[in-house]
């Protein structure tokens, strides 16, 4: 039996009952012991009492195990959207890659974005992390990632450009008939070995086009294993450069810890923001400097405005990695 | 629910038998989006008509489950790194961070877990309240959700017909929207949702969207396993695009005929495939 647990959270009813009891229980031990150990009235006074509760009951909440006794008060919305990044692209992809009825999307999608779409297999360092322990090395292909988009014609309108750990490029978009279509085929062919493409007709009348191929022009680095804050370092510098290169709304999401041995583990951090090809080649030129200090094992580029050329806005989205000491 | 219409139905277990208590298809006074589960007034109404069907049909709401309105529901699948379990959740429950608009504690989030990658299944606790407010104005005792494409495939393997190829295509198609899930060897590994209008193909559209599922994949499949109403007739239409055999999803195939109503063909019970996933999923909570 395929089987999530979204309502009860994955455990037992009685676990969770349990575990929600005994933290209740354990506050109250805690608050007690507290009380007694310390001035009251100085708690009273800081209003430090209030808010420990408020965060203990957050803490004990189970994950959406009860009916909110008011629906208006709920925090967020349900027509908020779900996804910043990947499913506006998701959504971006769905428009132009679906056949002609997605195209109009039904009224579903106003609310939240289709959600169930096909979902490219995201190969976010797939080589590296299968081989258990191996000394990880990352391609350079995705610091290519804006020559290859803009080796698309001008008349084309790309709709995702995604790049992952191990070379492997993604494009799709639309094109307004088949010779457009043999254009995009053989601007790609240039840049991508093995480039596959395959399309669908929209509604429309216009081409969806997707294209799947390697990058020709990339190899593959050993990343070297930094001291921790050699890595934060260069994490700021990062963020430094997107600033520099007038990347806007940047955000550099925490850090998830992959172990790579017993000595050693991945740190990776996603880095997000908008601006044109310019300033994201920039941008990733300056990384591609660090040679074997990091690796970009993914990158994903969706435009964010009508406007053509290769001035037009483009949200990257990009998974950064480095190797630390444990 | 699906559109305009919703089928329910209501399972139990007697001495390791399975029992239909009730198959009920029936019409909903609007159509069932995300869009009708935030507004109080339809949901009340709807649960009005839950009700109303319960007391015709004598159901027990004691252990209910949902299928989760397609647009709420963020699925995604990534490689699996190295390390334990523990690790490998953390890192899905970072991946997921990643991609949701908000706070972490605003989502329910869990995955599954396979040999080298995993898939991660994330739901707006706001979304899950309002199937929970829905339950409690029906008075339902204990409400439950679950991925439509997965109670469809947990119809078929408990009903005995699934896994039975290496790899197969599971659709459920009904109305003006289409489920389908990729399995190899038992194991999720690839799903769509596609949704259309009046005016347009709808066996293009099925058929668009089953290749596009497999270009994922090397191959064809082993079998299009199909269930919804008239799938019989757009089954085997999908089958022939894709060069491989169909077969009906009948979710009471364990069920001998004789224990159901006379007249009800596997042709009528596949329209309940996902509605008996859901209660299967009851079933072993």
């Amino acid at each position: 039996m395929i089987r999530v647990e979204l309502v009860y959270g994955r455990r037992s009813t009685w676990g969770a009952l349990a575990q929600r009891w005994g933290a209740a229980l354990l506050g109250i031990v805690s608050a007690c012991a507290l009380l007694y150990l310390l001035p009251v009235e100085r708690w009273l006074a800081d209003g430090r009492t209030a808010s420990a509760a408020a965060d203990g009951a957050l803490v004990a909440e189970p994950v959406g195990g009860n009916v909110l006794p008011d629906g208006d008060a709920l925090p967020t919305a349900i027509s908020e959207p779900v996804l910043p990044v990947h499913q506006e692209l998701s959504a971006a992809d769905a428009e132009s890659a679906a056949p002609i009825a997605d195209a109009d999307m039904d009224a579903a999608a106003i609310v939240l974005p289709p959600i169930g779409e096909p979902m490219p297999v995201d190969e976010v360092g797939a080589r590296g992390e299968a081989e258990h322990g191996a000394v990880p090395s990352i391609t350079t292909a995705c610091f290519s990632a804006v020559t290859v988009a803009s080796t698309v014609p001008a008349e084309s309108q790309l709709g995702l450009v995604s790049c992952s750990g191990d070379g492997r490029y993604e494009l799709s978009g639309t094109v307004k008939d088949s010779r457009g279509l043999a254009a995009v085929q053989a601007a790609l062919a240039n840049v991508l070995d093995g480039a596959v493409l395959s399309s669908d007709r929209e509604g429309d009348g216009a081409i969806h086009f997707f294209v799947a191929g390697r990058s020709g022009r990339s190899r593959d680095v050993a990343l070297a294993t930094l001291a921790q804050v050699q890595a934060r370092a260069f994490f700021a510098r990062v963020e430094y450069w997107a600033d520099l290169c007038g990347i806007d709304d940047i955000s550099l999401g925490a850090v998830s810890e992959l172990p790579v041995d017993g000595q050693r583990q991945r740190w990776r951090r996603r880095l997000v923001g908008t601006g044109s090809y310019g300033q994201i080649d920039a941008l990733l030129s300056r990384m591609a400097t660090a040679g074997e200090t990091a690796g970009l094992v993914e990158l994903i580029l969706t435009p964010v405005s009508g406007a053509g050329g290769r001035d037009r806005a483009m949200r990257l989205s990009g998974a950064i990695d480095v190797v630390v000491h444990r | 629910m699906v559109g305009q219409r919703a089928w329910l139905a209501s399972l139990c277990r007697r001495r390791s038998r399975l029992e239909a208590l009730a198959l009920v298809d029936f019409e909903l006074p609007f159509r069932a989006d995300a869009a009708m589960l935030v507004d109080a007034q339809l949901r009340v109404q709807l649960a009005e008509v839950l009700v109303e069907v319960g007391e015709e049909y004598e159901i027990d709401y004691g252990n209910v489950c949902f299928a989760l309105e397609h647009s709420t529901v963020l699925l995604k699948k990534t490689p699996l790194i190295a390390g334990s379990e523990r690790e490998m959740r953390e890192h899905l429950q970072w991946e997921a961070e990643q991609f949701l608009a908000g706070e972490e504690r605003d989502f329910s989030v869990d995955c599954l877990l396979e040999a080298e990658w995993g898939l991660f299944v994330a739901v707006r606790h706001s979304a899950l309240d309002y199937y929970l407010d829905l339950g409690g104005e029906t008075g339902m005792k204990r409400v439950d959700v679950d991925v439509p494409a997965f109670a469809l495939y947990n119809a078929g393997e408990c009903a005995g017909l699934l896994p039975s190829a290496e790899r197969e295509l599971l659709v459920y198609a009904a109305s003006d929207e289409a489920h389908m899930l990729l399995v190899e060897d038992g194991q999720p590994l690839q799903m769509a949702v596609r949704t259309w209008d009046g005016e347009d193909d709808a066996a293009e559209i099925l058929s668009s969207a089953a290749k596009r599922l497999l270009r994922e994949v090397e191959g064809g499949v082993g079998c299009a396993w199909c269930a919804g109403p008239d799938a019989e007739v757009w089954g085997a239409d999908l089958a022939e695009s894709l060069d491989c055999p169909m077969a009906l999803l009948d979710p009471l195939a364990q069920i001998g005929e004789e224990e159901l109503s006379e007249g009800f063909t596997p042709e009528q019970r596949t329209p309940y495939a996902i509605a008996v996933g859901l209660a299967q999923r009851g079933l072993a909570s």
